[in-house]
């Protein structure tokens, strides 16, 4: 066991790290706020709807969950939704050294860079690179210039957050904001269906069905992360990548087992329950229920994205928003869109009390074999 | 103050007259059924990740502004009957990925960054100051054609690592970085933006220093060696 591989084990931390803890987090979905889509995935609505795969260019009709309707134009569609998520945490004097924001998406202005593909024209490029968008966001909420912009597929946000904790849990930072957003767009939906698991059937994440399919889902999520106590800890981050393969998960679960090695003390003096990656693919939902329910046997393990879709790279920071509030409203959604027989055990389908658990461990996976964690203490 | 060592330091820079040659050539070593599936920039990374891989427990990071742009040229080309190979290789961070998957070689933490004007002090700033005693800095871009001629793509293609640690023992140089002081973190057009990723690979190919401040701190990398 290293402790190294575990990037911030805050409450092990030694020398001149402090415990870190999550002071705030909202995030937005097909459903509204944290608090609207916790209600929804309490009564096992599912958001998801067909769609066509190049949205206003057609195409086979797959399921996605949308914040309002698809349209090309700059600034884009998302813009606005946006900007008033963020209004909250607009004047926070957010973007100096000692309180720098984390960006993270996978695809930033992708829809901008899809019209401009399609027109050769300049009209989108503002909106057409990550340093575009984040650039005019900075400039929007009135943000200094000190941040950084994570991509890396659907385990951004969860990197954004492992960066946020080592500077405040290092003291190079006294706080620091993580936002991360991605709304879909032609680019990225064309994508996923061409690779096959973007297809007509919805997801069943962690079911045991023939044919293995994600949704996709708009999400945005804020995430504040500081020294000052609170609820919710920062017991320890990790991150592993297997690549072993650009779109497979190595398939003995190897990658998970790394990945959760190095926090295995903390994981074994805590009660976790488990928010899964569980996007609605086969092999990788299998994998991940298998190999969790070995290590964690009782730990109860949920998925929402059959309700909400995959939002992509913002879906470590809007399901921690959705986790948190679930903790405090006092239940926990079980895993939407899918049917028994699960892959595993401990895969549950009915909500459940927080007040049985101590803690959450939250999962996400993206290309390459990459995995992100976070358990998050909130006894 | 922090400062790491240099162990190891590569840069390749193409000659845009005669790119596709030199990809070639760089590819020559490798299963061309691998190769084939690969981009431009991947290519170039996986030259470094042969030439020194990255130990497991080195902390990754990999910055660039516009990845690998022709690849998302031919993919945006490819719709609206979508290329899964070039959706693949155009997500970021497809360049570092594919070179790590070719090589085979798991890491435990990899930090892709985006950005533009301050993405050298923003990559340094990670890495000088990540929690491991290892780090590796790659970084590059891959040259496009019409993303180009919209200001949003390299008009070449070139890669560079570089491999730093806490052991000053035969170090090939040094990197440093001195915390922003008041003021260094005001208004954007009272800093400097600091070294490009060009300029960098430029600096480590040529073996020459580099110094700079920005609202990220102050940076200093100096060679031991001539």
């Amino acid at each position: 066991m290293s402790d190294t591989a575990c990037s911030c084990d805050t409450n092990a931390a030694s020398g001149n790290q402090r415990p870190c803890f999550v002071r705030s987090a909202e995030c937005i979905t097909a459903f509204g706020d944290s608090s609207a889509t916790l209600g929804k995935l309490l009564e096992g609505r599912v958001a998801l709807a067909a769609t066509p795969a190049l949205m206003a260019d057609g195409g086979e009709l797959v399921p996605m969950a949308l914040r309002g309707t698809f349209r090309e134009g700059s600034p884009p569609r998302w813009w606005e939704d946006l900007l008033e998520f963020l209004s909250p945490v607009a004047s926070g004097g957010w973007g100096s050294a000692r309180s720098p924001v984390f960006f993270a998406s996978s695809n930033f202005g992708i829809d901008g860079l899809y019209s401009t593909g399609k027109r050769r024209s300049s009209a989108n490029v503002p909106f057409s690179t990550p340093h575009g968008c984040v650039q005019r966001l900075r400039e929007s909420m009135g943000w200094g210039p000190v941040c950084w912009i994570l991509s890396h597929a659907c385990v951004s946000a969860q990197l954004a957050m492992d960066r946020a904790a080592d500077a405040v849990s290092s003291r190079r930072a006294d706080r620091a904001l993580v936002v991360s957003f991605d709304y879909v767009g032609p680019f990225v939906s064309g994508g996923f269906h061409a690779l096959k698991i973007l297809n007509t059937d919805m997801p069943a994440p962690f079911g045991d069905v023939g044919i293995g399919s994600i949704g996709l889902g708009d999400g945005a999520g804020f995430v504040e992360i500081s020294a000052e106590p609170s609820k919710f800890e920062i017991a320890a981050l990790g991150t592993y990548n297997e690549m072993y393969h650009f779109t497979s998960t190595e398939p003995t679960g190897s990658g998970f087992r790394k990945l959760l090695e190095p926090m295995a003390d903390r994981l074994r003096n805590c009660h976790p329950w488990i928010k899964g990656h569980g996007t609605g693919t086969l092999e990788p939902g299998r994998i991940e229920a298998r190999t969790l329910e070995e290590m964690l046997p009782s730990s109860p393990l949920v998925s929402w994205k059959g309700s909400i879709g995959h939002t992509l790279g913002s879906c470590a920071a809007v399901e921690l928003a959705i986790a948190m509030c679930a903790v405090d409203f006092g239940s926990i959604p079980g895993t939407v869109g899918a049917r028994p027989p699960y892959f595993a055990t401990n895969v549950m389908s009915a909500p459940f009390s927080p007040a049985d658990h101590d803690s959450v461990l939250l999962l996400c996976n993206a290309f390459g074999g990459a995995h992100g964690s976070m358990l998050l203490r909130y006894d | 103050m922090t400062e790491r060592y240099i162990q190891a330091s590569r840069a390749i820079l193409l000659d845009p007259a005669s790119e596709p040659s030199e990809v070639a050539a760089l590819g020559s070593g490798w299963p061309q059924r691998k190769v084939r599936r690969m981009s431009t920039l991947g290519i170039l990374l996986a030259t470094l990740v042969e030439e020194a891989p990255p130990a497991t427990n080195a902390a990754v990071f990999y910055a660039t502004t516009y990845t690998e742009a022709r690849s998302l040229e031919r993919y945006l080309e490819s719709l609206p009957d979508a290329s899964p190979t070039r959706f693949q290789t155009s997500i970021h961070p497809g360049g570092i990925e594919q070179a790590l998957i070719l090589a085979g070689l798991p890491v435990e933490a990899l930090y892709p960054l985006a950005g533009e004007e301050y993405l050298v002090s923003q990559s340094f700033q990670l890495a000088l100051n990540n929690e491991r005693d290892k780090a590796v800095i790659y970084g590059g871009e891959e040259s496009g054609t019409w993303l180009a001629d919209l200001g949003i793509a390299s008009r070449c293609s070139f890669a560079f690592a570089l491999h730093i640690d806490d052991n000053p023992t035969d170090a090939l140089g040094s990197l440093r970085w001195v915390e922003a002081g008041a003021g260094d973190d005001g208004p954007d057009h009272a800093r400097p933006a600091g070294p490009t990723l060009f300029d960098v690979a430029a600096a480590l190919s040529a073996r020459k220093p580099l110094a700079w401040t920005s609202p990220f701190g102050r940076f200093d990398l100096e060679w031991h060696l001539p």
